[in-house]
């Protein structure tokens, strides 16, 4: 089942790298969480490794969201 | 005129507490035994219902001004009063216990979030588009009518459903002015987000969490105080998911698709979604045939009364989107629309990154912030893969979402129509979150709330506003072809009349000596030839 279930994830993932050039993974988000989910599936049950995946995925997405967003919310708070 | 304002927020008061006494007997009856969360829920659904009834009502027998309505709401307090002398007028056993310092952090967040509410429903005036375009006017008219009127102006719009404005209704009409008149989009945070900590608990999910981080989102704080309906909309839609999972009886189920239907149509789509929940979910508890009636009668004229006035008056319910006889881009044809969601899917992950300043009307992004696109939606893959509850509501809300956004009109602006859906990665973020998590939530709920202290769209406001040295009072007949922000001229207090002739024939006759030329009709040629006043105002020839 977890191997069906990463299988998923590499699909998406493979779909996503043609859609996009390759120096840009790793700051497209579909990419991390396709690599996530592969990754989670993958990892032992109720594993350390999975606490470590979600704090990784979560903080390198907060990254790439930041990106994007970040100067608008800094705009917006200096504005105030 | 101090006094007047005075006791006009006397009235509000006693209107207030007739609401809550009626709706919390109204939620003793139907639901005697629920929890604190569901027993809130159900009565600030039912507090909702009432005040539209009572604007509804008084509006279409003449007597929507403070005094009537005060006067009504007195006598339904006298007569709760009476009939429930053994028992409590109020009774509400939300309970706040505090319990570790987590409990505190979040009750905190609640508090900044509910106090920076109140000071923008006091500062802020409605500054929001649509809510100018074609919302509010139907306020401004009935406040000045003191009764419901109907197609005052040329933007076919004022004919689609207007539930949400008889609540906005009710916080302006007994001050007279329109302060407060932002309150009703903030009470429909509170429902929705109460809607979300019921589904919280229905799935074994950490409801504090969940209603803090969906309270959060950027679009919903933008929409609370924007004025506009989609909240209202979304917020039923969620409580029709909360009462699902509660397995409350089934005509309380349907009661806030009923409303919503009567707020804006996306509930009716959404209600698809709404459906597959209902059809996954347990048996629902029994309610007494009159109490079931009673309901889902207030739910049919509440919910139907726009359609019913459409269909009498314009000769087909859903006017002006059909039997208009001009092409409608708003309707909703599966077929002819299937773009629309196909276009929204591949434009998303674009979206999702929210690469502009936060708004209500979001174009090109989601406004969903920063918590839902880094940790809602690995959190969201990780709890639809283990969890077979969460699993059916994940299915359930993507049915509702690819419906309402398959049926709206294609824009770089439809998110809107579904501003429940990220609800579903609140509820996510409740799953047993540990420090991170929790960190993580708080920390992205304090950017959201900073980045949308001071909302960006009320900047157009003040290029759009009468300058003050014309009268204030003076009549102004509006001139424009598509649409107009025409609820700025009303003012404040609601003290201008606005006049929107549709030929040279009626601005001669319309008796006023202004006219306001927004973007000059085709009936109106030679606009600029006419004698300027100020800004965009010239004498009627």
């Amino acid at each position: 089942m977890k191997y069906l279930e990463s299988a998923a994830g590499a699909l998406v993932l493979s779909l996503r790298l043609l859609a996009i050039p390759l120096p840009g993974a790793p700051t497209d988000w579909i990419v991390v969480v396709s690599v996530f989910w592969i990754a989670w599936s993958l990892a032992p049950e109720n594993s350390r490794a999975r606490g470590l995946l979600l704090a990784g995925t979560g903080l390198w997405l907060t990254g790439i969201y930041a990106w994007s967003q970040g100067p608008s919310t800094w705009s917006a708070i200096a504005q105030f | 005129m101090g006094a007047v304002i005075i006791l006009g927020l006397a009235g509000l008061a006693v209107s207030a507490a007739f609401c809550a006494a009626a709706s919390s007997a109204a939620r003793r009856k139907l639901l005697p035994d629920a929890d604190p969360d569901l027993a809130l829920l159900v009565q600030v659904l039912l507090f909702t219902a009432i005040q539209m009834l009572l604007i509804l009502a008084t509006g279409l027998a003449g007597l929507l001004s403070a005094l009537p309505l005060t006067l009504i709401s007195a006598l339904g307090l006298g007569l709760l009063t009476l009939a429930g002398r053994k028992g409590p007028l109020f009774s509400l056993s939300f309970r706040f216990r505090p319990e570790s310092p987590r409990d505190w952090i979040l009750a905190g967040a609640a508090g900044l979030l509910a106090v920076s509410l109140v000071v923008k429903v006091l500062v802020l005036s409605p500054y929001w588009g649509d809510a100018l375009y074609y919302h509010l006017p139907n306020v401004a008219e009935w406040v000045r009518a003191k009764r419901l009127v109907y197609g005052f102006m040329q933007d076919p719009r004022i004919w689609f459903p207007m539930g949400f404005e008889l609540v906005e209704t009710w916080w302006v009409v007994f001050p007279g002015r329109d302060t407060l008149i932002e309150a009703g989009g903030v009470q429909m945070l509170v429902l929705a987000v109460l809607a979300v900590r019921v589904i919280a608990r229905v799935h074994d999910l950490e409801p504090d969490l969940a209603g803090i981080v969906f309270a959060f989102t950027p679009a919903l704080i933008l929409h609370a105080t924007s004025c506009g309906n989609d909240l209202a909309s979304g917020a039923m839609v969620l409580a029709a998911y909360a009462l699902i999972g509660a397995r409350t009886p089934r005509a309380l189920q349907a009661f806030p698709l009923l409303l919503g239907a009567g707020i804006k149509p996306t509930a009716i789509f959404a209600a698809s979604g709404v459906l597959v929940y209902a059809l996954r979910s347990g048996p629902a508890a029994r309610l007494d045939r009159r109490a079931a009636a009673g309901l889902l009668a207030a739910g049919l004229v509440l919910g139907g009364f726009w359609y019913a006035r459409n269909f009498a008056l314009r000769g087909h319910p859903l006017y002006p989107v059909y039997g208009s006889g001009m092409v409608s881009g708003l309707r909703a044809d599966p077929l002819e629309n299937f773009d629309t969601l196909r276009r929204t899917l591949v434009e998303l992950p674009l979206r999702l990154l929210d690469r502009f300043p936060f708004s209500t009307h979001a174009p090109d992004a989601t406004s969903w912030g920063w918590f839902i696109l880094p940790w809602g939606i690995p959190l969201a893959l990780v709890a639809i893969r283990s969890d077979p509850g969460f699993r059916g509501l994940a299915v359930a809300f993507m049915v509702g979402w690819f419906a309402t956004i398959a049926l709206s009109p294609m824009n770089q602006l439809n998110l809107r129509f579904a501003v429940w859906f990220p609800a579903l990665f609140a509820l996510a973020a409740g799953r047993r979150p540990g420090r991170l998590v929790f960190a993580a939530a708080l920390l992205a709920s304090l950017l959201n709330f900073a980045a949308t202290l001071a909302p960006l769209e009320r900047r157009a406001r003040e290029r759009s506003l009468i300058p003050d040295s014309f009268p204030r009072e003076e009549p102004i007949a509006c001139l424009f072809s598509q649409d107009i922000p025409s609820y700025l001229y009303y003012n404040g207090d609601f003290s201008r009349r606005l006049l929107y002739p549709r030929s040279m024939e009626e601005l001669k006759s319309c008796g006023a000596r202004v006219a306001l030329i927004w973007d000059p009709p085709a009936w109106a040629p030679g606009t600029e030839r006419w004698k300027h006043v100020i800004w965009r105002l010239y004498e009627i020839p």
